[in-house]
């Protein structure tokens, strides 16, 4: 820490990408070899933006509560708006999951973009910047501009390397999600007009008047609950995912639906603990309906692409229960979740991109039989859909079980409802696999198969590796988040009797803190 | 004698036009052949609009009364004027080359211009309601002339009568107004007029019965022409008929210089009238104004959003979200304290530096030889895939309709986040929601032009001119555009002083 | 009865706005011809000219005699540039017929 102190370590991270982006707009674009050149550019812009994050982690400190590596500059003259980055154990493992996927990304995108290669890498490489900001703000506005930054680029990749229907689930997207922030973009501008500031430190520790916080709460949950995205307000999420290339749909699984969740952990719950209090069972309510509803129509699904999008939207059912629950359990459990989830659905958007690469399908029923033709992606595909149902030992398990403890502390009901779709998400899954790996080979064509290249079989074994990395010692990540964590149980602390009904176990099992 | 000298010395930007105007004139007539004197004058123009400028700037900076109290120069009119005069020079400088290709061309136009320039510096340094409307009326002249100057144009001909007849109509109007205001105060001097009806002594001041009414209405008259100029609802319906018939450098003059003109005197008033240490105190006539201001520009943000939702011709289209914007201006305004009048002055700098970026790159966008039309690009689905062939240009479009949409962070958010807060801090929670939602519909179509750029298929492959005077406002704006989020202190903070001696703070 | 043959300065406001009025209507709802347009413009500016010069009696003040001087002027110039334009259009039109002005829509 010391040699480092008053360096802007994160500032130099945010910006790493964007200023690539810029370098590589520079090359000067000719047919023929600088193509190459400027893949290469960028991977080692990501690259080093990786490497500099680990860096990051390795001078962290989990044991203090703090942000660290503050940095805290004027800005906005005439209004108390600063510049002020800082990050604590949860904003750490996104911005981890961030840098580390989006080289992955730039490499699952070597072959598959055809045209436009140069501005694809920059619009991936401001993607990266937008986001990585998002996590690390200490400011309410900044952090708005940042997550609302991530738009733009996301709308361009959809719609310029998507599907067919790109254009529609472009706006689709974007859409949405703009609707929603124009009402946390009210609510933050609500905030300094009452609070004088946008520190996000800051308006932790201000009481708002009840009344107050209900509406506050809404608008922001407006935002996050569209981004992440809750049962209601899902449908965007599919469209965008079956159009969208392979690495938009990896970017958007990956890491941009986890920014509502973060928003939820960082805003949310430390602002408006009444006001979360108060509309906690609804959350979990829809969680809950989310979790079963998505899994029973990603059941009927015909489509990978949009059954892993609905996997995906009964995953983040249990990322909003765990939150809800304000169990340290619950807490853990859905950061990890959407740590795992991260990896696991990136990989799983990569493996469907690998099959549409060779079959040019997306329909379930156009496989059959793969795995005599291509046994090291079978392998492969079979631990990521391991990873997915949330077999033991893998990264889906801590979070799923975790939740489910933290569920199980407030309401044994729910649990029921949530395990349905764990059940329910092996049904699917493993039928999944069947269908596609397995079967007769009905198809000529697929004898022309070829399996994974070096390039993509080694993405995909970085990306099972961590998924059991994750799954087999988790402790890693939880020892991180017990700080952060704590501090955001204190604003429930006084209310954690009334939250818990009486249907409290008192001796449960409760993973100790101690032994973590 | 002195003070006569002193007042002259004062002017001297406005005399140095005046005899540049003069001298055009007079060499118009010596020249040989038209077309060598307008690519002469052309280029001393250049120099003429800098000259002016460092006379502007060496301007004193403290207030002072000019011709017995006719005009004002202060930082404030100073900063209005380098700012006419930077957009006249941006504007200018691009369509110099334009104009050739739209077959517009000629010694006149140079006289024109710098006769419309002259008419809004003396605008801007107006503190009277007759040398407003002296300065009104010359640069409204100058610009009947220059929107007709395509005159072998059906179409121009119809937007410069439309634009003639209600540009006339509306300064009658502003007579009217004007008169019955003179009537009621007995004096059309705008301090005199801050200060008695600000004072609401009016009735003793002046024997006139009804003097208050009378005042009130001749306000109100005055402000439904400023509306006019700045085209705001319901007295909007000139600008998508005037845009749409003349050439594109001549819209994109008419677009700001004049609007900006307007809004600096209406700034100046409202400080005057409403200031927040009279606006408790204003007579119960002036109460009405900043409700009634309020409701139209609301209107003209809804009417400009929806308006431009259906308009395939870039310059209706111009003319609708200009409309829009011009609304959330006014918004700012109408509010009539700091906060607000600041939002509005940030944002219609943002306007401004966004839309000289877009008039410039749309100029440098022609029709290719042998397609059916001719000149600058017309349709907006005449950008259609224009990424695939001119990357640049199509990125830089592209960053230009991100920021009119208002998304972070891009220098349109910045005077949007400005003017919401204004809002949110004066009680106007609601409005502040319908503001922020009208412009999540504006994105609807600033994304779809950003659309047509990049993802669908060029059905006509446009060239790009590429002369230096096209790139300089280009990238003067795009900076201005994308830099703001990180170094916006000098223009913020000067905003802010501004304002705050306009409000006498 | 004889303060309501006095002719006094409400007289002279009543007749500046009757013409105003006359002249705002002229335009609304002239759908035949400009030329009319222009002439009503006129009648405006005539509203105006008797209002300024009614108060400038009333109020012993100058600058409203002085104000009509230069709309006077203004007006005259601006009817001219109007003219002009008019000829142009007629020359492409061969009417002035307001009708005619429907290239313009959207």
């Amino acid at each position: 820490m010391d040699i480092f102190d008053g360096f802007p370590l994160l500032s130099l991270l945010i910006f790493l990408p964007f200023f690539g982006a810029v370098f590589v707009f520079l090359i000067p674009q000719t047919p023929g070899k600088t193509e190459k050149n400027i893949k290469n550019t960028a991977l080692f812009i990501a690259g080093c933006t990786f490497m500099f994050s680990l860096l990051i982690w390795g001078q962290f400190d989990p044991s203090l509560g703090s942000y660290q590596f503050v940095e805290n500059k004027e800005w906005l003259p005439g209004l108390n708006i600063r510049y002020s980055l800082g990050i604590d154990g949860i904003s750490l493992f996104f911005v981890l999951l961030t840098t580390s996927l989006i080289p992955l990304c730039i490499l699952g995108s070597w072959e598959s973009i055809k045209h436009q290669q140069k501005e694809f890498l920059i619009f991936l490489l401001v993607l990266e910047t937008f986001i990585l900001g998002a996590f690390c703000v200490l400011d309410l506005l900044l952090f708005y501009i940042f997550f609302e930054g991530t738009l733009i680029p996301m709308f361009l990749i959809i719609g310029i390397w998507g599907g067919e229907r790109r254009i529609y689930a472009a706006f689709k997207f974007f859409f949405y999600t703009l609707t929603g922030s124009i009402f946390m973009f009210i609510a933050i501008l609500f905030l300094y007009f009452k609070t004088g500031t946008t520190s996000i430190p800051d308006l932790a520790l201000y009481p708002f008047e009840s009344s107050l916080q209900v509406w506050l709460w809404l608008a922001f949950f407006a935002s996050f609950a569209i981004k992440l995205p809750m049962f209601p307000f899902h449908t965007w999420l599919p469209e965008a995912h079956v159009e969208a290339p392979t690495v938009g749909s990896m970017i958007l699984a990956g890491i941009l639906l986890k920014m509502g969740g973060y928003g939820f952990l960082r805003i949310s719950l430390p602002f408006f603990p009444e006001a979360s209090y108060r509309f906690a069972p609804y959350v979990c309510g829809l969680s809950i309906i989310g979790i079963v509803y998505a899994s029973l129509v990603a059941l009927v699904q015909r489509d990978i692409k949009k059954l892993i999008a609905y996997s995906s939207i009964a995953h983040m059912g249990f990322v909003t229960l765990g939150i809800f629950t304000f169990q340290r359990e619950g807490l853990n459990g859905s950061i990890l979740q959407m740590l795992s989830h991260g990896v696991l659905s990136s990989g799983l958007f990569l493996c469907v991109g690998i099959l549409y690469e060779r079959v040019h399908s997306r329909d379930i029923e156009a496989y059959g039989g793969i795995v005599s033709f291509m046994p090291l992606f079978s392998v492969f595909f079979m631990s990521l859909i391991l990873g997915a149902i949330g077999l033991p030992g893998t990264a889906g398990f801590v979070g799923e079980f975790l939740v489910i403890l933290g569920t199980f502390q407030v309401s044994p009901l729910m649990v029921v409802g949530a395990g349905f779709g764990i059940i329910l998400s092996a049904v699917y899954m493993l039928g999944l696999y069947r269908k596609v790996v397995f079967g007769p080979v009905e198809k000529i064509r697929f004898q022309k198969l070829k399996d994974l290249s070096m390039r993509e079989g080694s993405l995909l074994f970085f990306f099972v590796g961590c998924m059991f990395w994750m799954g087999l010692y988790p402790n890693s990540f939880i020892g991180a988040l017990h700080q952060p964590i704590s501090k955001i149980l204190e604003y429930y602390g006084r209310q954690q009797d009334a939250l818990v009904p009486i249907f409290k176990m008192k001796n449960s099992i409760v993973f100790n803190e101690r032994e973590l | 004698m002195g003070t006569i000298l002193r007042d002259l010395l004062c002017f001297i930007p406005e005399l140095t036009l005046g005899g540049l105007i003069l001298i055009f004139l007079g060499g118009a007539v010596f020249l040989k052949k038209e077309t060598q004197g307008s690519v002469l004058f052309g280029k001393v123009m250049f120099g003429v609009l800098g000259m002016v400028g460092i006379l502007v700037l060496l301007q004193n900076l403290e207030p002072l009364y000019i011709f017995n109290r006719l005009f004002i120069s202060d930082t404030y009119t100073i900063f209005v004027k380098v700012l006419v005069l930077s957009i006249t020079i941006c504007i200018y400088s691009f369509s110099f080359s334009s104009l050739k290709s739209e077959k517009v061309i000629g010694v006149e136009l140079y006289v024109f211009i710098l006769m419309a320039l002259l008419g809004m510096f003396m605008v801007i340094g107006s503190n009277d309601f007759l040398s407003f409307y002296l300065g009104m009326e010359l640069q409204n002249i100058a610009f009947y002339v220059l929107v007709s100057f395509k005159k072998d144009s059906l179409k121009n001909n119809e937007a410069a009568i439309k634009y003639f007849i209600l540009g006339v109509v509306a300064s009658g109007i502003f007579l009217f107004g004007a008169s019955l205001l003179y009537g009621a105060v007995g004096s059309l001097n705008f301090q005199d007029i801050g200060n008695v009806l600000g004072a609401s002594t009016l009735e003793s001041s002046s024997g006139i019965p009804y003097a208050l009414f009378g005042a009130g209405v001749g306000l109100l008259f005055i402000m439904v022409s400023f509306l006019f100029k700045v085209s705001i609802v319901p007295f909007h319906m000139w600008a998508p008929d005037v845009y749409e018939g003349s050439p594109l450098p001549i819209v994109a003059f008419l677009a700001f210089a004049p609007k900006v003109v307007i809004l600096s005197v209406i700034l100046r008033l409202w400080a005057l009238l409403f200031s927040e240490t009279t606006v408790f105190v204003a007579s119960s006539v002036l109460k009405v104004f900043p409700p009634m201001i309020m409701g139209a520009s609301l209107l003209s943000i809804i009417v400009g959003t929806f308006g431009a939702f259906g308009q395939s011709n870039i310059k209706r289209f111009l003319a609708y979200t200009g409309i829009s914007h011009m609304g959330f201006v006014v918004l700012g305004i109408s509010l009539g304290n700091y906060s607000g009048m600041h939002a509005a002055l940030v944002y219609l700098l943002s306007y401004i530096i966004m839309g000289i970026g877009f008039f410039a790159s749309l100029g440098a966008l022609r029709y290719p030889p042998g397609f059916s039309r001719i000149g600058i690009v017309k349709d907006l689905s005449d950008l259609k895939g224009l990424s695939k062939t001119h990357p640049g240009m199509s990125f830089s479009l592209a960053i230009l309709m991100i920021s009119f949409a208002g998304l972070p962070p891009l220098i349109g958010f910045f005077s949007k986040l400005y003017l919401l807060l204004s809002l949110i801090e004066t009680g106007f929670v609601g409005i502040a929601i319908l503001g922020g939602l009208s412009s999540v519909v504006a994105a609807v179509y600033y994304l779809r032009i950003v659309k047509d750029l990049y993802f669908e298929d060029a059905e006509v492959s446009l060239e790009v001119v590429t002369p230096l005077s096209f790139f300089i406002p280009l990238f003067l704006s795009l900076g201005g555009t994308v830099f703001f989020c990180i170094y916006a202190e000098p223009v913020l903070l000067y905003v802010s002083i501004l304002m705050k001696m306009l409000l006498g703070r | 009865m004889n303060q309501l043959l006095t002719i006094g300065l409400s007289h002279y406001l009543c007749v500046g706005g009757l013409l105003f009025i006359i002249g705002i209507m002229g335009i609304c709802l002239n759908r035949t011809n400009v030329i009319l347009m222009l002439m009503a413009v006129e009648v405006i500016l005539l509203a105006v000219s008797l209002n300024f010069i009614a108060f400038s009696a009333f109020l012993f003040d100058l600058m409203g005699q002085v104000f009509v001087f230069f709309v006077l002027t203004v007006g005259a110039a601006e009817t001219a540039i109007g003219l002009a334009i008019l000829v142009a259009f007629f020359r492409n039109q061969g009417t002035v017929s307001v009708q005619d002005m429907e290239k313009l829509k959207g």
